[in-house]
């Protein structure tokens, strides 16, 4: 039976991929989450959120979710979601910073995909900003 | 410190993850295998073709649009050392992915936190599908 042979070995294939991505996710995310640990017990995050709340107040959110927007936008999406569950955010706002970040993400690494592609990398990667400023003001609006 | 607060909280987010991922991989492994992408290839070329998509961009739109950006621009990059593509069909091709790539991945991640699928998706599509559109019309070949 053909079929017998291939789901053994099959959902292994699927178990390996997992085990592999599941690891370079958690080599990010757990050293965030434990600085963003450490720092909440720090005045650090109560200071940056002051100063930010202005600005996220647009989108709808709190000032310390600038971290997760930063850090998604500078590393990957791996480290802002590493900061997001200690952000006390509520289902609408972690939907509002997922659609942003969905938008527009790991802007080091994907900005330099494009330029390798001889493609407009820099058009992409302001249309990109743009575009998740846009759906965080639209997000805002409910 | 709440030392036990810490590795509850991230116990939660990683079995989530990992379970999200399991599935996730469960799913493109078997597209992969069972060859569904390269089957419905030239109906979807017929589809996206007024967005000015040529036939070629299919294949890294998919992989893009599955399995994430690095795999569409490899798909490309391949695409351009054997065949050669012209710029616009890249910059099509990038604009879509731009805004919306690896969609099973990304988004799932960001539903283990408690977002809304309908909220990480549709707005998405519609932008991808906009973008590449206002993009065919306003870059000449």
């Amino acid at each position: 039976m053909k079929i017998f042979k291939i789901t053994g070995e099959f959902f292994l294939a699927v178990l390996k991929r997992t085990a592999f991505s599941f690891l370079d996710l958690m080599k990010i995310i757990v050293p965030v989450y434990t600085m963003m640990t450490i720092l909440s017990y720090t005045p650090v995050i109560k200071f940056l959120a002051d100063w930010l709340k202005p600005a996220m107040k647009i989108f709808g959110l709190p000032g310390e979710s600038a971290l997760a927007l930063i850090l998604g936008n500078f590393i990957n999406l791996y480290a802002a979601i590493g900061v997001m569950p200690l952000l006390h955010l509520t289902p609408w706002q972690t939907t509002t910073i997922a659609l942003m970040l969905l938008t527009s993400h790991s802007q080091l690494l994907e900005t330099s995909v494009f330029f390798k592609l001889k493609t407009r990398a820099i058009f992409l990667l302001i249309l990109r900003l743009s575009v998740a400023i846009m759906v965080g003001l639209l997000l805002a609006l409910r | 410190m709440n030392i036990k607060n810490y590795f509850v909280g991230l116990l939660n987010l990683g079995w989530k993850i990992f379970a999200i991922l399991f599935l996730i991989f469960l799913f493109l492994e078997l597209v992969q295998r069972l060859g569904l992408l390269a089957k419905g290839n030239k109906r979807i070329a017929r589809g996206v073709r007024f967005l000015g998509f040529s036939e070629q961009a299919v294949a890294p739109l998919l992989a893009g649009i599955f399995f994430g950006i690095l795999y569409g621009a490899g798909v490309i990059a391949d695409l351009i050392k054997k065949q050669g593509v012209n710029k616009k069909q890249v910059l099509l091709v990038s604009v879509f992915l731009a805004m919306c790539h690896a969609i099973f991945e990304d988004t799932g991640l960001f539903l283990v936190l408690g977002a809304n699928i309908f909220w990480l998706t549709v707005p998405r599509l519609i932008l991808a599908f906009g973008l590449v559109f206002l993009t065919n019309q306003v870059f000449a070949e």
